[in-house]
């Protein structure tokens, strides 16, 4: 295994980009190879995770530490992605994207924050947040997992938001995942999305059962939460919904975002301490696809679940959304 | 103005449409500003700095182009021509992984790749 740090001094590296460029290899039998991010950096060169070979034990891993790991609070004093198109695009298998932020401006770019390419499988995107930089109509997703007519095995967004106006091309939506010759499943767990044509759109070309979304928190879509060909299974929204299987679905479309977010129009999508989102979710912890146990914050989920990244963590009598504000 | 990273060696893939995604030796990688403070790894062996100091970072980024179709996996449309540059330029490079142009001759350093 190993470890190089990103950061804006003192480390190995100072852009992920020069990072991926010096460490490319073959990674067969060497161990996961991994990149720190950290310091308030606002990054600025695109990345494109290419080139290497990779296996299930020798992976590849890019995350935050030290203080940066993204949380439902966008910070400047954090490390981040910061690009007017296509920030992060993964075309390798076996790549885990882990607590970044990652931020895109343009309008027209249909690349979004995190999309891959060429890949068959094995991603884990998990507490990003990703959001539009600069408002606007975007035609490109934020997060987009796309088979691109290959096998997609296995892959997993977990804990992420995705932040604003995204999907108006009439194909996507905050959240895009396509699996044409699904082998295995593309989970999408947890997740919060706010704005958008479309929350998610999940596209199953074999079986709805191949894409699967859960527990999510699928607020603002001007258009629908869930146009899709797949499976929902307890993802709260305020949006309509057609197509594919949807069981358990929690309607918020009644419910104000300040019932929902602690502070949604500056940008704080943590769960107000009453939230209408909380105590709505399935436990996911011993989950056949993904079983995992935190939110977005690395704190432990208690049942009942809430839905979306954030849990909301009562401790003695007083709640993570207090000590926020 | 303007630093640009570029790779000094080249990495390599048995599956030639893998290859193309790997960095050459002369791709441009990433572009900072005067008097960046690179990282350790932003060095010899595997990178050379160039310094431009008459060329702004928006002029330099020019040099990261990338193919429009993202289908293209080559990472750059510029190169470095390493094997053009003069000995002097390139036992430098070679050398201290570091060395100050002139806008000229960066234009003329650089290729765009055929």
């Amino acid at each position: 295994m190993a470890t190089r740090t990103v950061k804006s001094s003192g480390g190995d590296y100072t852009s992920l980009s020069a990072w991926e460029a010096g460490r490319q290899a073959d990674l067969t039998g060497l161990g996961p190879e991994i990149a720190e991010c950290s310091t308030a950096l606002a990054d600025t060169t695109a990345v494109v995770v290419d080139g290497w070979t990779t296996t299930a034990a020798d992976y590849i891993e890019i995350k935050a530490v030290d203080g940066s790991w993204a949380s439902p609070l966008w910070s400047t004093s954090k490390y981040r992605l910061s690009l007017s198109s296509g920030a992060l695009q993964v075309n390798e298998h076996y790549t885990r994207v882990r607590g970044l932020q990652i931020e895109q401006s343009s309008l027209s770019d249909i690349a979004g924050c995190v999309s891959n390419g060429n890949v068959s499988g094995g991603l884990l995107f998990d507490s990003c947040h990703c959001r539009a930089a600069a408002g606007g109509t975007h035609l490109g997703v934020a997060i987009n997992v796309h088979s691109n007519g290959l096998n997609i095995a296995a892959s997993v967004v977990v804990n992420c938001l995705a932040i604003g106006n995204w999907g108006n091309d009439g194909f996507g939506g905050n959240i895009f995942v396509r699996a044409e010759l699904a082998i295995d499943l593309v989970s999408v767990y947890n997740c919060t999305t706010y704005g958008g044509r479309r929350s998610i759109r999940l596209r199953a070309g074999r079986a709805d059962s191949d894409v699967v979304a859960k527990n999510n928190l699928f607020i603002g879509a001007t258009s629908t939460y869930h146009d899709s060909v797949g499976t929902g299974v307890n993802n709260a929204f305020d949006a309509s919904t057609k197509g594919g299987t949807d069981t358990g679905a929690i309607d918020l479309t009644a419910t104000a975002d300040a019932a929902i977010f602690t502070d949604q129009p500056s940008g704080d999508y943590s769960l107000v301490t009453a939230s209408a989102a909380k105590d709505v979710g399935v436990n996911l912890s011993a989950d056949s696809a993904y079983a995992f146990s935190v939110d977005i914050d690395a704190q432990a989920r208690v049942a009942p679940w809430d839905v979306g990244a954030d849990e909301i963590v009562v401790l003695a009598g007083f709640s993570l959304a207090w000590f926020r504000a | 103005m303007a630093e640009l990273l570029v790779k000094a060696i080249s990495a390599s893939h048995t599956d030639p449409l893998k290859d193309l995604a790997c960095y050459k030796a002369g791709d441009p990688v990433v572009v900072q500003p005067d008097g960046h403070v690179w990282g350790a790894e932003e060095g010899l062996p595997r990178f050379w700095i160039i310094k431009v100091p008459s060329v702004t970072v928006e002029q330099a980024l020019a040099y990261l182009e990338r193919s429009p179709d993202r289908t293209d996996r080559l990472r750059r449309l510029w190169r470095l021509n390493v094997s053009s540059l003069p000995g002097n330029v390139r036992n430098q490079l070679q050398n201290t992984g570091t060395i100050t142009v002139t806008p000229a001759q960066i234009a003329g350093y650089m290729e765009r790749k055929p």
